[in-house]
């Protein structure tokens, strides 16, 4: 812990950045509707991708029938599970994941944790969130034309992308999707320059890259990944919409399709994967790196003590920023490529493994000895920890060319992916809800429900995803709408299949519970005040609780890094990013 | 992919090198108060919309390596035939590359207030054709007409393009080499097209407002925009002709065996 040293000389730097002419909304429809104020969209952001993401959570527990109870639901064929499948997986990757973290996360907290009034651009920020509420829109579009949306899988790997045989290949279902996705890509950039900059030339007086709390380090790293990332997964759907409307043969084999020879030929699906993959890979680690920062403030704060290695952690983010970029083609070790290419890239993929293992001990060092707030963001922090940890070890697995070999394509990659992907980022969202729920909307959220709705949530996701690596190993593939009469699938899968499934359920209507609370909380939570957990970081200190347009009244002077609790001799326990600290303490 | 690879360490190189000038020793925890920031603290002295625009546009320089990219993996291939292109494309090179010239002039002029194109070196008023008589605000307005009116010609020019070669039967369809072209043009046009309502806009000011304080930002963004994506056009031809195959290759096979 640091004792406060007393500067009597302190003098004000003149302040570097211009005091922003701010776009002050008249009418309820500039002011709610196409609002310029990052803290309106980020609520646009938030609610839009939480209700896609509530569809996605339907199609997950319809898979479930399906693989619990085949044969019993008339509805469920092959198309329409393959459907599901593919819905299911692009909308919680980029749909929910994605835009939650970057645009939800990220317009509310980058403007008020680095001291701005909003971002910089925010017309631009404006048109970012409905360019995406259009990519929805059309995603969800797809659901409704005939021959429904596209099962190609998440991965939408051509050439059976585009060809008769898959769901939605030659029907309109693929060119939403991929028109979906190109608008989302454009709606993210215009969003992505706005957070970077924001970090980069907004920040208040005091502000240094060095005392930026760690979940703007995770947002603004995840973000320079996304907006390198996602233009390869621009450039793969603009090639295949090519293919699929002016027969051009980017991606297209020659293909002979029940008899009849197609006008293709010569394409390299592989190419595709390579691009798909370089946008996949940071992919997850632009889920994964927020997740990282605001799961290192939310234990920091609850467990009331410094964060333990605040320099390793940004090395370590930076460092795992710029790694992912070199690690794609682990997820193509089955395409038949060099074997020098699979022992590089299963290196590079270790690799990762050391700055991200620091992570992981800094967390645990961080809470050792630490006066650990069991409260519901606190729970699921430490939810978060262990699945992530767990996600990560059979990574390791997988990250190993002999290994994942026998296991690609089975449901061991779905467990592994679910675990560290889905699950552990969706605790982290979850954790930080309750956090600053308090500071969106002025009231708690209410604790008893929080914690049951952790604990269904948590133990849940280990029901469904533990018994599932088994599953994986004994040789069940993923993408199976039914097993059939298979001779080396033992018939515990059918029963473990079931259970998997009924645990799913449980936890799908867990949340129900979770956006009960989000709702009822409006009007009857307890009033929060303007710093219920008694947090350092720029957002506690606004006047007004929610923040009004503007933010701050004064722009505030930053004197300390983020993470002064537990401070001997302080009023509080804590000082806060903008207290200058009174007095010399011995 | 490895073209993808050398652009992203270029990226990462920058951002590491600002990094490295951002403290990433300092011991935060240590140091508090006002008074030992030394670089003070917004980092990189550059206004926010010129920051945006670098940031911008390195995202487009990723796109279009990853189109440049698939292009040398697609071309690998053996029903890869190359297209010759059509001449027309080195005029609209001209034109491009003269778009960026006057757009430059009006910007050294902008910069200098009260200066009119006596400002510029003898050499570069003869490039752009022009004499020093003028005052300053006239010269920047005419200079940014002069620029819409050689963009706009570049883009008529690479309609011509694509028309000569459509006509010459290499449709988009027929041969990945022509999808190429037609992607990559299309979307350069794209960018072109999107740059040049912007300066359209500053064009109008120039013209309405000279005194505007925006117009110096404003040409200053418009001319990087215009190099960048001038010397975008050069590396899209260079790859489009195959430099990387025949000749040179063939040179150094022959070397090496």
């Amino acid at each position: 812990m640091v004792d406060i040293e007393s500067k009597a000389h302190q003098t004000v730097p003149p302040a570097e950045v211009d005091e922003v002419e701010l776009y002050h909304a008249t009418s309820f429809w500039t002011k709610y509707v196409f609002s310029q104020d990052a803290k309106i969209i980020a609520i646009q952001y938030s609610c839009v991708a939480i209700g896609i993401g509530l569809v996605a959570l339907v199609l997950s527990s319809l898979i479930r029938l399906q693989l619990g109870f085949p044969d019993m639901f008339d509805f469920i064929t092959a198309e329409t599970y393959y459907q599901f499948v593919t819905m299911h997986g692009m909308i919680m990757v980029v749909y929910l994941l994605t835009a939650l973290f970057l645009g939800g996360f990220g317009n509310y907290l980058i403007p008020l944790m680095v001291g701005a009034r909003d971002m910089v651009f925010p017309y631009v920020n404006m048109l970012s969130f409905w360019i995406y509420f259009l990519a929805v829109i059309v995603l969800v579009a797809s659901f409704f034309v005939p021959g429904g949306p596209t099962g190609a899988g998440w991965t939408l790997y051509p050439p059976q992308a585009i060809l008769s045989g898959t769901p939605g290949g030659t029907g309109l279902g693929i060119i939403l999707m991929l028109l979906s996705l190109a608008l989302f890509i454009v709606g993210f950039t215009m969003g992505g320059l706005n957070y970077v900059i924001t970090v980069l030339q907004g920040r208040t007086r005091g502000m240094t890259m060095m005392r930026l709390p760690l979940t703007i380090w995770g947002i603004f790293t995840a973000t320079v990944l996304a907006l390198l990332a996602f233009p390869a997964l621009l450039v793969a759907t603009i090639m295949m919409l090519f293919d699929r409307l002016l027969g051009t043969s980017f991606f297209m084999p020659s293909l002979v399709e029940f008899g009849e020879q197609l006008s293709y030929g010569g394409g390299s699906p592989i190419l595709f994967q390579h691009l798909f993959w370089f946008f996949g890979h940071p992919e997850v680690y632009i889920v994964a790196l927020p997740a990282f920062g605001i799961v290192s403030d939310l234990i920091s704060t609850h467990a009331r003590k410094n964060i333990f290695g605040y320099r390793m952690m940004v090395w370590a983010i930076v460092g795992i920023g710029a790694l992912s970029f070199i690690v794609w083609a682990h997820h193509m070790y089955v395409s038949g490529m060099h074997p020098y290419f699979g022992f590089f890239f299963a290196t590079t993929t270790l690799i990762i493994a050391v700055p991200t293992a620091l992570k992981v001990y800094n967390w645990v060092l961080t809470l050792w000895n630490g006066n650990i707030h069991l409260t519901t963001p606190m729970l699921f922090s430490l939810g978060f920890l262990v699945t992530f940890l767990n996600g990560g070890l059979t990574g390791l697995f997988l990250g190993n060319v002999i290994v994942d070999i026998p296991l690609s394509d089975t449901m061991f990659v779905v467990a592994h992916f679910h675990m560290v992907m889905g699950v552990a980022p969706i605790m982290v969202i979850m954790g930080a809800i309750y956090h600053w729920y308090p500071k969106m909307t002025g009231r708690m959220l209410d604790e008893q429900m929080g914690k049951i709705h952790f604990w269904v949530t948590f133990v849940g996701s280990y029901l469904i995803f533990f018994p599932m690596h088994y599953v994986g190993l004994v040789g069940v593939p993923r993408r199976y709408p039914e097993l059939g009469d298979s001779a080396f699938i033992p018939e515990s899968v059918a029963t473990l299949n079931s259970f998997i499934s009924v645990a799913a359920f449980v936890v799908g209507f867990a949340q129900v519970l979770f956006i009960y609370n989000l709702i009822s909380s409006l009007r009857n939570g307890q009033l929060a005040g303007h710093n219920p957990w008694r947090a350092t970081t720029l957002e506690w200190q606004t006047p007004q609780t929610p923040p009004g347009h503007g933010n701050f009244d004064e722009l505030p002077l930053v004197y300390r890094w983020p993470y002064d609790y537990s401070v001997p001799g302080a009023p509080e326990d804590f000082l806060a990013q903008n207290d200058p600290g009174q007095g010399p303490v011995k | 992919m490895t073209v993808v690879l050398i652009f992203l360490m270029g990226v990462l190189g920058t951002s590491l090198w600002w990094l490295k000038h951002q403290s990433l020793t300092s011991k935060p925890w240590l140091e508090t108060g006002l008074d030992n920031i030394e670089n003070g603290t917004a980092s990189v002295g550059l206004s926010k919309s010129k920051m945006g625009l670098i940031v911008f546009l390195a995202v487009v320089g990723m796109l279009f390596t990853l189109f440049f990219s698939g292009h040398f993996m697609r071309q690998e291939i053996e029903d890869w035939r190359s297209m010759p292109l059509p001449p027309v494309v080195w005029i609209n090179g001209i034109l491009l590359l003269a778009a960026s010239i006057y757009l430059q002039a009006a910007l050294i002029i902008a910069r200098k207030q009260n200066r009119d194109l006596s400002y510029l070196s003898p050499i570069y008023r003869r490039l752009i054709f022009l004499r020093g008589d003028e005052s300053s605000d006239a010269s920047i307005k005419h200079l940014l007409l002069y620029t819409c009116v050689l963009t706009t010609a570049f883009l008529i020019g690479q309609f011509v393009a694509w028309k000569t070669v459509a006509n010459d039967g290499f449709v988009l369809s027929g041969n990945p080499a022509n999808s190429f072209f037609y992607v990559l043009t299309g979307l350069h046009a794209l960018h072109i097209l999107g740059g040049l309502i912007a300066l359209f806009q500053t064009t109008a000011i120039s013209w309405n407002y000279p005194e505007s304080e925006k117009l110096l930002s404003r040409i200053d963004l418009s001319a990087l925009y215009w190099h960048f994506l001038f010397f975008i056009w050069c590396i899209m031809i260079f790859v489009m002709l195959g430099w990387t195959y025949d000749p040179l290759i063939e040179l150094c096979q022959r070397v090496i065996a």
